[in-house]
């Protein structure tokens, strides 16, 4: 377009800025909170997907853990196999921090200086790493300051055992308060790899190597404890079959339970990935709610420039310079909203990734995702040009198409019902576009109206459902509130069935189950099974099937839906399973369910099976010996446990000591990571609907001014016109409710299904009480308030003007 | 044939109307409009007098403050000074929600553009402003209706008005000024935006209307169309400038 044409359309500009240059700044701002909020999500969402694995390229993850937990263990002949890069050990023992009761967030103490050196060499975020030599050094991870007011350069206190109570504590004896040495431990870093990280907890203290060097009596029992070993391979993953086979060689041993990291890895990957596709999911939820509701708001305010541009054309404007003067407006405003929200983008980068990704990102902080940014700042301008022209073109097109007679059938009833004009009147501005120059199109607005409601409607039902899952252990298949803790390594501390079925008397108690766990090879030689026996005492405990039975015959098996999808094994499915002696036995799958979560497993990895089955495959061995105990509905889980406790030392003196309450599952922690984005999501939908209706509502008031001034100059008083545009936005509250709220309850479920089903955990419908019951009124009320000022506007018309000028 | 007084302006004629009641009292009235370059004054200080069943044409140049005048006495616009009565009410300084009111049952207007509500059908344009003058529906449309036949739209009552002809829409404005059976029937350039024929038609229904007895006030430029009154108004510069009395059409009213 060259200069000549190009005067027309400044021209105009310069006439059109100045009047609706309220219009525009409130177009510019819903630009920038939709390109803002679209534009964080999708960075945030790239960010929080590639965090491990960025993490992992910067600190030499290990491959795998080897837990032989087998008391002098010798590591030597671990550390010279070929395959083995680096290696780092640590004693299965801990202190406590004089202050914190809590021995969660203390990691175990280091017995290796090549532990952060030579393999999980972490990011320093803050400060350095431990001095390995010194004993007085410790770092910690990134939650750890909030949560106990501690950071780089404060001194904590450890207490430790002495070496008696650390022999007691070996042999399953609860050592009571720490007897030995007070260790002051100066926090000199803040770190962070995929091992010293933190997710769903508070945050962890690790202690410089040089304390177990300097302590080590206090910190574990020669001849009881036991060491086990961080190992990186060389040739990582695919190194780690013949790492297994070494170490079985070179230990005489074939049940030592070494995990596989990078698999881990995966399993967190897929987490992450999960939650930066909830991210990214409500970034697309985000842009088709702006692309709705913005572009009704283009198409409302680009029309009505074609309409004004009609006289314009009549004196020689060319429909091409009469479409660019009409886009020119929504492309200045799209310009600086888009320019605003990429900084807004930019700066919000500091908040993000969020969730678990937040305890991996290596460079926390503001972090400019230009690919995203870039591509924001260019795509939205166009969009919004294309949608402008289009607007354009069609509001060209309207105006030579032929006027119909179509009215709407609610505002015909509302008239015939005899309600007062206002109301008849108002319902037709909402429902009616109207014609000619006053024609308003009324869909986009009751599409916006019923958009908004579903958004916060699903918005609000998903977090039902995220809240009640984050609240309510069962969903994780944990339907026990104490555990206790019998032996290991095929050893039991004490006689457990007899302390288990004194329990199960114990007034309170509803179900129990005595539960061995073994770790079981499936035939592809790649998938381990942790299995639980299903052994009720008494009454049995109730377990959380997705489908199936429980097992009954030994051959029998419930696996855990992981397990399930990584054995690729559905009801009825046959699979082999081998225990210590490496028979391969074949089980029949007869449920999917959840298993308790483990030192070994998680609530999705495992399986169930009866006592038969379990004696089949692992003889009397077992890793661990534990118990999970039921109360009844409405029975305080406290005093059931100390019932319990006083139960079981009429058994065994000193052995109560094992029960206590179950910790959450660590997924509902995460779940409750996603928990505000469809909060987040609903606030956004919210101020978005907010924006779009109330520019419906003054766009209405501006355009239909002529019917207004006609019935004020036909005896309507201020107050009835006021009614007239409370009344239009009333109709569109409740049109917007009528369709918003089932459609928004079946999104809100729909959505939770699929969540549900991929996490996994158990489904149940949410229910978002008091969202329902609030949403009419609320609705009703923002919708008339967003009238007050065209309300306010309708009354100050000056008709005797408007009825000549038009 | 009229008579005008040499000095005022004032037809000598009118005395023989002073016997009938005003419904029109307007005294000094002065409006300002306010303006980028210099105030504009439309109204310098008005008198006049319509009485019941009387038909008055104001009549005036562009700009002469004719239609201030019609406004201001159908409370559409508010007079700075002096006062304004129609059907023994004061209208100035009354409110706007006073006004409209007022306006339901005493003033119908009819607009040279018709302002008609567009997107509404032919009855419900009549219908709407029965109900707010307090009718209940069913006997606002059948009022409607009637309205319609006598004006001769009574086919195209579900009709919108955008399919109708300028002379039938001015029609529709004329029934739906009408609808409420008002004390005074006011008309801006009624024939302003019509051709010859549907001018014509509307003059003739003014006729037939004030042959009932309606009082009018019609605004025009046209002296064909003025022609048609009992009186004529003569405005310039914001005043009053003189009045002539159509004899004929006044005796046969």
């Amino acid at each position: 377009m060259n200069r000549e044409e190009g005067a027309p359309i400044l021209a105009w500009l310069r006439l059109d800025l100045p009047r609706r240059w309220r219009s525009l700044t409130v177009l510019a701002l819903l630009v920038a909170i939709a390109a803002a909020t679209v534009l964080t999500a999708t960075a945030g969402a790239r960010r929080g997907m590639t965090a491990v694995a960025r993490l992992g390229d910067r600190t030499l993850p290990a491959t795998t853990v080897a837990l032989p937990n087998q008391p002098g263990f010798d590591w030597s002949k671990v550390r010279a196999l070929p395959e083995v890069e680096a290696m780092a050990t640590f004693a299965v023992a801990g202190f406590v921090l004089e202050g914190s009761e809590d021995a969660d967030n203390i990691d175990f103490p280091w017995a290796d200086a090549s532990i952060m050196q030579t393999i999980e060499r972490p990011v320093v975020l803050s400060g350095r790493l431990a001095d390995p030599a010194r004993a007085d050094e410790a770092v910690v991870t990134a939650r750890f300051p909030a949560t106990f007011g501690k950071g780089v350069g404060d001194t904590v206190v450890a207490r430790l055992l002495t070496p008696e109570q650390a022999a007691g504590h070996s042999r399953g004896v609860e050592p009571g308060e720490p007897a030995g040495p007070r260790v002051p431990l100066r926090i000199v870093g803040i770190v962070r790899s995929t091992w010293f990280s933190d997710p769903g907890r508070p945050g962890v203290l690790t202690a410089s190597p040089g304390l177990y060097k300097r302590y080590p009596t206090n910190l574990l029992d020669p001849a009881g404890g036991y060491i086990n070993a961080l190992i990186r391979l060389r040739g990582g993953e695919a190194t780690l079959p013949q790492f297994r086979a070494d170490l079985a060689r070179v230990s005489g041993r074939g049940d030592i339970d070494t995990w596989n990291l990078p698999e881990q890895t995966r399993q967190l990957n897929r987490t992450l990935r999960f939650e930066a596709s909830c991210l990214l999911a409500f970034g697309v939820a985000a842009l088709v709610a702006a692309l709705l509701l913005i572009g009704q708001a283009i198409a409302r305010y680009t029309a009505a420039t074609v309409e004004d541009l009609r006289t314009l054309r009549a004196l020689g404007m060319t429909s091409r310079q009469s479409a660019v003067a009409a886009a020119a407006g929504p492309i200045l405003a799209a310009s600086i909203g888009a320019s605003l929200g990429v900084a807004a983008a930019a700066v919000a980068s500091r908040w993000f990734p969020i969730g678990s990704a937040a305890a991996f990102e290596p460079t926390p902080g503001m972090s400019l995702d230009w690919a995203v940014l870039a591509t924001g700042w260019v795509l939205v301008p166009v969009v919004v040009l294309l949608g402008a022209l289009t607007a354009a073109w069609a509001a060209s097109r309207a105006r030579q198409a032929q006027a119909s007679d179509r009215r709407s059938v609610v505002a015909k009833t509302v008239t015939r019902a005899g309600l007062p004009v206002p109301v008849t009147v108002g319902t037709r501005l909402a429902l009616e576009t109207g014609r000619g120059r006053t024609a308003v199109p009324v869909r986009p607005a009751l599409v916006g109206a019923v958009t908004g409601v579903i958004g916060v409607l699903a918005a609000f039902t998903f977090s039902g459902g995220v809240a009640d899952a984050a609240s309510n252990p069962r969903r994780f298949g944990q339907t026990y509130q104490v555990t206790s803790f019998f032996g290991a390594n095929s050893e039991d501390f004490g006689p457990a069935d007899q302390v288990l079925a004194a329990v199960s008397r114990v007034p309170g108690v509803d179900g129990v189950d005595n539960a061995l766990l073994d770790v079981a090879n499936a035939a592809d030689g790649q998938t381990t099974v942790p299995l639980y026996t299903y052994q009720p005492v008494g009454r049995p405990l109730d377990v959380v099937l997705t489908s199936g039975r429980l097992p009954v015959e030994p051959a029998d098996v419930v696996l855990a839906p992981s397990s399930s999808a990584a054995l690729r094994a559905g009801l009825g499915s046959k699979v082999t399973l081998s225990g210590t002696d490496s028979q391969p036995r074949v089980f029949t799958v007869t449920g999917i369910g959840f298993v308790p979560e483990g030192p070994h497993n998680s609530y999705s990895t495992g399986g169930w099976v009866t006592r038969p089955g379990y004696d089949a495959l692992f003889g009397n061995h077992f890793k661990f010996h534990t118990a999970y105990v039921s109360v009844n509905p409405g029975a305080d889980a406290n005093a059931v446990l100390a019932d319990l406790k006083s139960s079981a030392d009429a058994v065994l003196a000193g052995a109560s000591g094992a029960f206590g309450l179950a910790t959450p599952p660590t997924a509902a922690l995460q779940v409750k990571q996603v928990q505000r984005l469809p909060l987040v999501l609903g606030v956004f939908l919210v101020l978005l609907a907010i924006g779009t209706v109330g520019h419906a509502l003054a766009t209405a008031v501006r355009r239909r001014r002529h019917d207004l001034a006609v019935l004020r100059a036909l005896g309507m008083t201020r107050r009835q016109t006021r009614v007239v545009v409370i009344t239009q936005a009333s109709v569109l509250a409740l049109v917007g409710l009528l369709f918003g709220v089932p459609l928004g309850l079946a999104l809100g479920r729909t959505v939770w299904r699929v969540v549900a089903d991929f996490t996994p955990l158990q489904y149940a419908p949410p229910f978002a009480f008091w969202a329902l019951v609030l949403i009419g009124p609320v609705a009703l009320l923002v919708c008339n308030l967003l009238a007050a000022w065209p309300g306010q506007q309708a009354t100050r018309l000056r008709i005797s003007h408007i009825l000549r000028a038009e | 044939m009229t008579t005008q007084h040499p000095d005022t302006g004032v037809a000598a004629d009118l005395a023989a109307y002073a016997e009938l009641p005003a419904t029109v009292c307007v005294r000094g009235a002065r409006r300002t409009y306010a303006a980028e370059i210099a105030p504009v004054r439309a109204l310098r200080g008005v008198d006049l007098d319509v009485h019941a069943g009387e038909f008055v044409a104001i009549m005036g140049p562009s700009g002469c403050g004719k239609s201030t005048l019609l406004n201001v006495i159908a409370g559409l616009d508010t007079i700075d000074e002096g006062t304004i009565e129609v059907a023994g009410e004061r209208v100035s300084g009354r409110g706007d929600d006073w006004l409209a009111r007022f306006r339901r049952h005493h003033v119908g207007i009819v607009f040279q553009f018709f302002n008609l509500l567009e997107g509404v059908s032919a009855l419900d344009n009549i219908t709407l402003p029965a109900v707010l003058g307090g009718m209940r529906r069913p006997a606002a449309e059948a009022r409607a209706r009637d309205l319609l036949d006598l004006l001769g739209l009574g086919d195209r009552a579900q009709q919108v008005p955008a399919v109708l002809s300028g002379g039938q829409r001015q029609r529709l404005a004329i029934a739906r000024a009408l609808v409420n059976e008002p004390t005074l029937l006011l008309a801006d350039e009624p024939t302003g935006a019509l051709d010859t024929d549907g001018g014509l038609e509307v003059l003739e229904l003014f006729r037939r209307l004030h042959a009932d007895g309606q009082t009018i006030v019609m605004v025009t430029h046209s002296a064909d169309v003025a022609a048609g009154a009992d009186r004529q108004v003569q405005m310039r510069d914001g005043l009053v400038v003189g009045q002539s009395l159509e004899t004929e059409t006044a005796l046969q009213a």
